[in-house]
């Protein structure tokens, strides 16, 4: 089970992920981003109630990485520890920018 | 069916037309036949009362009028030397008649009684009656009362309200009605004959007319039309039971007929999908409804035609997919070798690994071989996604990693040339995570770098594994240009290398617990003393028991290599 909230302002887009994100929930989002990444400039994951993302779901945050590369840019909050190791293993620190 | 069906009252539906058409022309019937009957009555009446008119007039013409003015005159002549005609008529009956008695018995008196009652016996009236009218005494005297039965004698009082008479009292009396014992409802009316107001003689010449006649006529009307109406509504309600029979209730009957059959043959079509025609030429005739049940039975019977077609291509569809499958599966165990009985002649190591994808094929590859006598290459990688897709991209993977470490170079170099060729085309955003290792043979010297992968697991000097949390770079084929590290390590003689996908530290049991790679580096360490083959079977059986029987979507792969030295 995955919830997606989003809170947009102006060119602002906030995206909360409360739940795992893999195989079965992915797709969801990487529609649901298809629809709303036009014309945002900043975009910021929250992953504080994210408890686990497997290879599925980093290659949606890979891809809206690589979109908002070209139209602004991505930050990824409040990872917990278990998702920011899965991070580190996988070395997407290198290319995300998480705070 | 359902239980409630049982309790309705069912009813066919030519019954049930009969029902309604019969009701409902009995109503109408008795309906038409009462106001028929009413207007019958009131038209009969009228004709009547035309007609007593007329009879009277035309006997007048017959009559000498002279001669019965005479007696009209005679009659109110003797009327007027009577003081108190109701006294005397109550009290000396015979003196009262006996001053008449030369009226009656004139010859002109008989001749013209004889007269009118002739006339009168050729119609339907009960008695002719010449009589003069005193309004304002309230009684007739008769002059005349021609009949054949109970005759009245001349100057015979007869009472009467004439309060609804107003007017001139010889022109405008209006007939009335009595009650007669033999006769019943009698209608009298009639035509002044001879007036003199002067004198105040007013006489009449009236007919009774048996009026009850017309009700008796009118009765023998309603019973005559209403078995004419039965007969004919017999026929007619016969009429509609055959018509609706025929038009309706037949042709439905067929069709549900059909329709039972179609859905008995419920079981023959689940199981070999035949066509059916049950529904064709279902209907021939013109009923607008029927025609279009009868299409829309025969489209649904289509429709379900062509479902069972579509199914029969999936079904084949499928079957083809599932030997490509097959075959794919077979491929994909190919490229990941099994000679492990070829690295004998190397007596410095032994190794054993297994891949089990979660679908018939997967992303997850596990590779080793010779770079030259002395150096080993491992490999342990796994991409992103599961499937077909994931598949296709692992074999390009994986021959691009041997291909180029077959060139020379150190794991750093490699990764950094394969990601440039995986990602310069990538429109999927695909990714793999790779570990590449180089073991010097004869040093247990490993050059190795890590490209997003799990950490590998090394037995220290004492032969206890531990997880070596390695330097990671990016995972491959997801941004192009990006560098990756090498590092090293010895493995210690007699000691162990682990390499594995995230399938087995993800293995979930029902409560959606991890394994975890703490209880993998536990089990691991309960067999060091089996060969690598054993200790990978130890693990997946590990991995088995914890999983519960729950599903597991991710691929599994291991990789154990053990360095003799």
């Amino acid at each position: 089970m995955l919830n997606i909230n989003k809170t947009q302002a102006d060119k602002n887009l906030v995206i909360s992920l409360e739940g795992r994100l893999d195989t079965m929930t992915a797709p969801d989002l990487e529609s649901q981003l298809q629809a709303s990444l036009a014309g945002v400039e900043h975009l910021s994951f929250d992953l504080a109630k994210l408890e686990y993302i497997s290879s599925a779901g980093l290659r949606v945050l890979l891809s809206a990485q690589k979109t908002m590369n070209k139209q602004g840019d991505m930050v990824v909050k409040n990872a917990t520890e278990e998702v920011k190791e899965i991070f580190e293993v996988t070395g997407f620190t290198d290319i995300l920018t998480i705070e | 069916m359902n239980n409630n069906s049982k309790k309705k009252k069912t009813m066919s539906m030519a019954h049930r037309a009969v029902i309604i058409s019969v009701t409902s022309s009995v109503f109408l019937v008795a309906v038409c036949i009462l106001v028929s009957a009413l207007f019958f009555q009131r038209e009969a009446i009228k004709i009547y009362e035309g007609m007593e008119t007329s009879l009277t007039r035309s006997a007048l013409v017959e009559v000498d009028e002279k001669a019965l003015n005479e007696l009209i005159i005679k009659t109110s002549e003797v009327v007027k030397t009577i003081d108190d005609p109701v006294s005397m008529r109550e009290t000396s009956e015979e003196e009262y008649f006996a001053k008449f008695e030369e009226i009656q018995n004139s010859d002109e008196y008989k001749k013209i009684w004889e007269q009118l009652n002739n006339t009168r016996r050729a119609t339907i009236s009960t008695a002719y009656c010449l009589s003069l009218i005193y309004p304002d005494r309230g009684y007739w005297v008769y002059v005349f009362d021609a009949s054949d039965s109970n005759v009245q004698r001349c100057g015979e009082l007869l009472f009467d309200d004439f309060s609804a008479l107003s007017g001139h009292p010889g022109m405008d009396y209006v007939g009335n009605v009595t009650f007669s014992q033999k006769y019943g409802r009698v209608r009298t009316d009639g035509v002044a004959v001879y007036t003199d107001d002067e004198n105040g003689i007013y006489s009449y010449l009236t007919a009774d007319i048996p009026v009850s006649e017309a009700y008796k006529k009118v009765q023998l009307f309603i019973l005559q039309t209403s078995i004419a109406a039965a007969i004919i509504l017999a026929v007619t309600c016969f009429g509609v039971f055959m018509a609706v029979n025929r038009t309706a209730v037949k042709p439905i009957d067929v069709m549900a007929a059909k329709a039972e059959d179609f859905v008995s043959l419920y079981e023959e079509r689940y199981d070999t999908h035949v066509s059916t025609d049950i529904f064709q030429d279902i209907y021939s005739g013109h009923v607008k409804e029927l025609i279009k049940l009868s299409i829309s039975l025969r489209s649904m019977e289509l429709e379900m035609n062509s479902y069972l077609k579509d199914i029969d291509r999936l079904v084949s569809e499928k079957a083809r997919i599932g030997t490509e499958l097959d075959i794919a599966t077979k491929i994909q165990i190919g490229t990941m070798p099994r000679n492990f009985s070829d690295f004998d002649k190397y007596p410095q190591i032994e190794l054993y690994g297994d891949c089990k994808p979660a679908k018939e094929v997967g992303g997850d590859f596990y590779d080793f071989f010779m770079l030259d006598e002395d150096h080993l290459c491992l490999v342990m990688a796994d991409v992103s996604g599961k499937g077909i897709p994931a598949a296709l991209y692992m074999m390009v993977c994986k021959i691009a990693l041997m291909t180029r470490a077959e060139q020379g170079g150190t794991p750093s170099e490699i990764l950094t040339y394969v990601n440039n060729r995986l990602s310069a085309n990538n429109s999927v955003d695909m990714f793999v995570t790779v570990w590449i290792g180089i073991l010097s043979l004869s040093t247990g010297h490993v050059v190795a770098a890590n490209a997003g992968h799990e950490y590998p697991v090394v037995t220290d000097e004492n032969g206890n594994y531990v997880l070596m949390k390695d330097k990671h770079g990016f995972v491959l084929g997801g941004m192009e240009g990006l560098k990756y590290k090498d590092y090293e390590f010895d493995i210690p003689k007699g000691g162990r290398l682990f390499l594995y996908t995230d399938g087995v530290p993800e293995t979930q049991n029902k409560k959606e617990e991890f394994y975890g790679t703490e209880r993998m580096v536990e089990t691991l360490n309960r067999c060091r003393d089996l060969d690598t083959k054993s200790t990978i079977k130890q693990i997946q059986g590990a991995l088995l028991d914890f999983s519960e029987g729950a599903e597991q979507f991710d691929d599994t792969t291991l990789l154990n290599v053990w360095y003799k030295g």
